[in-house]
């Protein structure tokens, strides 16, 4: 397996708390990761690291094999990211907001695949609305959208359903499901709904106070563990109180 | 750049809140042409036309009205543009959460703050022409007064060196909008900022002057007590942008512009200087006065220069998300 995502023992402080602590992670292309953790547990840190967004205070990383302290633009043009709680520029339209993302990423004449984009997400009807008038579930897809006109190799995905009704988790989570196959794109996903994780993540890694306290597919993990099946369980017991402490 | 650049630009140019501004600065000039104009007129009517000629024209902008002249008023009020169009231009990005979206994507974050900084000049270079091309139109029409070759040129550079001014401005209200969290808060600063460099620092340098220099008989006080105060008070004055701003402005605009007792820049001449620039009793012309800007031009290119690289020195050390 060739690995897209590869960390070695990073580390990252927030004052004096420890956000990261000395996390290895390796991530294999036509993945769809789960990243899972309660909150506080250094999920978007950790991919604001391997954005070059954030520095490290130790280790380093590997993504699609470039050094995002080193490359931040090279990797920032190859992977998309869908940030927790993301906004949306009001005045403009969906449209729009698309060609000014394919202007930053210096792609030239994007009509053909900002309508391509508009259509997979299903906005291609309010694609001349502004996008202060969608719905949250829309605006979440605009932001799938955002991602899949850069063409990226690679997506960090941080808590896309969340403030979802149903019917909106239920598009979302299809649209994610496909990428691999259709676009060719590894997906790293953080979420707490885990019965949904569990459908389309291939693999999962839990996170807990900054240490990846478990990595591997969840029969594997279950199995590990003397669990059944089921991501839920492999969850709680992870991430019981007092796991992962001695080592 | 570009992407971010014709972004901002379309977004300045498509908001309410510039057409507010714009509509407000349009109506603020006309009725301050107007007064002057009024007052030109009357000089005009008592026969004073071969004393300005040359200089008419120019007096719309430096002649006092009901209270200010044109180019006082612009050097307190022009900044509140700047200040209006970049106080929330970053911190706007953070609250609405499409910061990290932009800083997400393959651009630098200098980029960002370039792009948004030379959008609102380029919206404001519009504004001015506009408005300045306006005014001379409306004195054309009004007082038959036609600009002189040398009054046109002489409005040129004060145009540039309004956009300077501007600029500096704009730089000061970015940095804030980086610094500050959010939008109500660079708000505020920006506010604190103008009335600090518009009328605290001002009032400051006649209250340090009033505390330092030592006047024996206060009822008639001495040309060179006179002169010390002067000198003192400019030299605390001056420490705001405005006042810089504002003398370089009499310097251009007013070509007969050689001192006299309001006049801070004479006052701490030597005998020499004095003797020097009362050689041009019919005005100086458009070369001396550029060579008595130089130091305004360099104090505000200086100062434009170094908040930039301070706002951009804190962007590119802050971190995207807050601990």
């Amino acid at each position: 397996m060739t690995f897209v995502v590869e960390t070695f023992g990073l580390t990252k402080f927030y004052g004096r708390e420890k956000a990261v602590d000395g996390l290895d992670l390796k991530i294999g292309e036509g993945e769809i990761f789960g990243l899972l953790g309660p909150n506080g547990a250094g999920k978007t840190t950790t991919l604001l690291m391997l954005l070059g967004l954030s520095e490290p205070a130790r280790g380093r990383s590997l993504v699609l094999g470039l050094d995002p302290l080193k490359e931040p633009v090279k990797v920032k043009s190859r992977v998309g990211y869908l940030a927790e709680n993301m906004g949306v520029h009001q005045e403009l339209t969906g449209r729009q907001t698309l060609e000014f993302l394919a202007g930053l990423n210096k792609i030239k004449n994007p009509g053909g695949e900002i309508d391509d984009c508009l259509r997979t997400v299903g906005l291609a009807s309010v694609a001349d609305k502004p996008a202060g008038t969608y719905s949250r579930g829309m605006r979440q897809r605009l932001g799938l959208a955002e991602v899949l006109v850069k063409k990226p190799g690679l997506a960090f995905l941080d808590e896309p359903t969340l403030g979802l009704d149903p019917e909106g988790i239920a598009q979302m989570m299809g649209l994610i499901a496909a990428l691999p196959k259709e676009r060719g794109v590894t997906v790293v996903l953080s979420s707490h709904l885990l019965h949904l994780v569990e459908r389309v993540a291939t693999r999962v890694g839990v996170m807990g106070r900054g240490r990846l306290l478990a990595e591997g597919s969840i029969p594997e993990l279950a199995a590990g563990a003397g669990l059944p099946a089921d991501l839920e369980a492999v969850y709680r017991h992870y991430l019981r109180p007092g796991a992962g402490e001695d080592s | 750049m570009r992407t971010i650049y014709l972004k901002e630009l379309a977004d300045h140019f498509s908001s309410l809140r510039f057409l507010l501004m714009a509509s407000l600065v349009f109506m603020a000039s006309v009725v301050g042409v107007y007064l002057a104009g009024q007052g030109v007129r009357e000089l005009l009517s008592r026969g004073a036309g071969p004393y300005l000629e040359g200089r008419a024209f120019l007096m719309l902008f430096t002649a006092p009205g009901a209270m200010l002249s044109l180019a006082s008023l612009f050097a307190l009020a022009g900044p509140l543009a700047p200040l209006v169009l970049g106080f929330d231009s970053v911190s706007r990005e953070r609250s609405q959460g499409t910061l990290s979206k932009i800083l997400s994507q393959p651009v630098y974050r200098d980029e960002v703050l370039l792009g948004k900084f030379l959008a609102g000049l380029a919206a404001m270079a519009v504004l001015l022409a506009a408005l300045l091309l306006i005014l001379s139109g409306l004195a054309m029409l009004g007082l038959g007064l036609v600009p002189s070759a040398g009054e046109a040129a002489r409005l040129a550079c004060w145009y540039l060196l309004s956009l300077l001014y501007l600029g500096l401005w704009l730089g000061l209200a970015i940095l804030l909008s980086v610094a500050c969290r959010s939008a109500p808060a660079s708000a505020m600063a920006c506010a604190a900022l103008w009335v600090a460099a518009g009328f605290f620092v001002p009032a400051l340098g006649q209250t340090v002057a009033g505390a330092t220099v030592v006047v024996a008989d206060p009822s008639a006080p001495t040309r060179e007590e006179r002169a010390a105060y002067d000198r003192v008070s400019r030299a605390v004055t001056m420490a705001s942008p405005p006042a810089v701003f504002g003398e370089a402005s009499r310097i251009l605009l007013d070509p007969s512009h050689r001192g006299s007792r309001q006049d801070l820049s004479i006052a701490s001449m030597s005998r020499l200087d004095r003797f020097l620039v009362s050689q041009f009793q019919g005005g100086v012309g458009l070369g001396q006065s550029l060579i008595l800007l130089l130091p305004h031009l360099a104090v505000l290119a200086a100062a434009a220069l170094v908040s930039f690289f301070l706002s951009f020195l804190v962007f590119a050390r802050q971190e995207v998300r807050s601990a």
